[in-house]
């Protein structure tokens, strides 16, 4: 019987295969369609640096991690966006959900009319430090203290973009991979993220719905909210996490006030699998984070 | 009454000269800002005049032939209507006599994302 680990990649690599044998055959059947029905991509160097100032609502699912502090609302930001023959640096701003850390570096493998294929790096989980967030960030020193840190998780992934008029679906394969673990072994597993967007134009508003849909592997839940031997105490005992997987749905609204200020605000509620509950340093498996205002586009 | 939606291709040097005269017109506001480039913008926009002489006018949208609004022996007047527009639209009072533009004033439309070779027109970039 496969292993979890094998499963995992077995399946990264079948996923792998499928979404280039659509490129592939895609490509194929587009010979002889015109170039006008091609991307319109220039290749030349454009750019776009935001300043983001919001106040957010960040609610986390470990146990002992609050906003307490009036700046830990605070959420000041410098998106870059950047492309360049194919290469390009994007930031996730109109994910509301403040769990993405933000950036995709990334490359265009196949780009058509209605979809494309990139290969992109990222991160699909924000870390965590308990001695920081004890010390500076408002963290609980009975739940935090003995945790281990837990780094961001990232990942290299296949993304496969669709096109509709007014919405967008993204699919992630991503090889992800976290810190290491307790025996100093290189922590690595699979991710799955799909996520779909649909906007709505109202006069001088953007509305984006959402709707997100992640697996993460049992190796990448186990890093990020199991406890080793060594994190145990008399109230966190040894836990191993399976796989889980956490369901989003998300509202954006974006509208103008001026040519360089825009106003921004958005709420997301994750629900992640029940079994993240049984982690002795997991507090709740559903949180709604809020996110209201404004950009400055350079 | 609501303003018709028309797309107007403005220019600068389309636009006739106007000698300084007797009428203030403004809009208010004068500046339209839509999300992105290309995009319908829309405003709740005033068109005032002013003058010290009683005036006969019309108000049209330049390149369109038939009057919005016309007012006859009178000082001062507002229009207020709904805007949607993804490009500058001007505006010009003419003469009820003789059809002379004697003031005109502009709902520039601006946006805070310019258009992107980078494909779909609602991606930020």
């Amino acid at each position: 019987m496969l292993s979890k680990q094998r499963l995992s990649n077995a399946l990264l690599l079948i996923f792998t295969v499928f979404f280039l044998g659509i490129s592939q055959t895609s490509f194929a059947n587009d010979d002889t369609e015109s170039s006008t029905e091609k991307s319109n991509d220039s290749g030349e160097f454009e750019w776009q640096i935001v300043l983001e100032l919001s106040l957010v609502y960040d609610p986390k699912i470990i146990a002992g991690i609050k906003q307490e502090e009036p700046w830990h609302y605070m959420h000041p930001a410098i998106w870059v966006d950047l492309s360049y023959k194919g290469f390009f640096l994007q930031s996730n701003q109109r994910r509301a959900s403040l769990a993405l850390d933000g950036f995709e570096l990334g490359y265009h493998i196949q780009e058509e009319e209605d979809w494309q294929l990139d290969v992109i790096i990222k991160s699909y989980m924000e870390g965590f430090d308990s001695e920081s967030l004890i010390e500076y960030g408002g963290g609980n020193d009975s739940e935090l203290k003995g945790l281990s840190e837990r780094d961001s998780i990232g990942g290299i992934a296949l993304r496969y973009s669709y096109y509709l008029d007014n919405a967008l679906l993204t699919l992630d394969i991503a090889s992800a991979h976290a810190g290491n673990d307790e025996h100093g072994d290189h922590v690595q597993g699979f991710i799955f993220d799909s996520f779909y967007s649909h906007l709505v134009q109202h006069r001088n508003w953007d509305i984006y719905l959402g709707a997100g849909f992640t697996y993460y592997s049992q190796d990448i839940m186990d890093y990020y909210i199991g406890v080793s031997f060594g994190e145990t105490n008399e109230n966190r005992p040894e836990f191993t996490a399976e796989e889980g997987y956490r369901a989003q749905a998300e509202i954006y609204a974006q509208h103008p006030i001026s040519t360089n200020w825009s106003f921004n605000t958005g709420i997301t509620h994750s629900y992640f699998s029940s079994n993240v509950k049984d982690s002795p340093i997991v507090d709740e498996n559903q949180v709604t984070q809020v996110m209201v205002g404004v950009l400055y586009v350079f | 009454m609501p303003l018709a939606v028309a797309l107007t291709k403005v220019t600068e040097a389309s636009i006739q000269q106007i000698e300084p005269g007797q009428v203030s017109f403004v809009a208010q506001p004068e500046q339209c800002v839509s999300l992105r480039q290309g995009r319908n913008c829309f405003a709740s926009i005033k068109l005032e005049w002013q003058a010290d002489t009683k005036q006969s006018l019309c108000l049209y949208q330049y390149g369109h032939k038939k009057e919005i609004a016309c007012w006859q022996d009178d000082k001062t007047a507002q229009f207020e209507f709904e805007f949607e527009s993804d490009e500058t639209v001007i505006y010009q009072l003419r003469s009820l006599k003789n059809e002379q533009v004697i003031a005109q004033t502009q709902v520039k439309v601006s946006w805070l994302h310019k258009k992107s070779s980078r494909k779909k027109r609602w991606r930020l970039f």
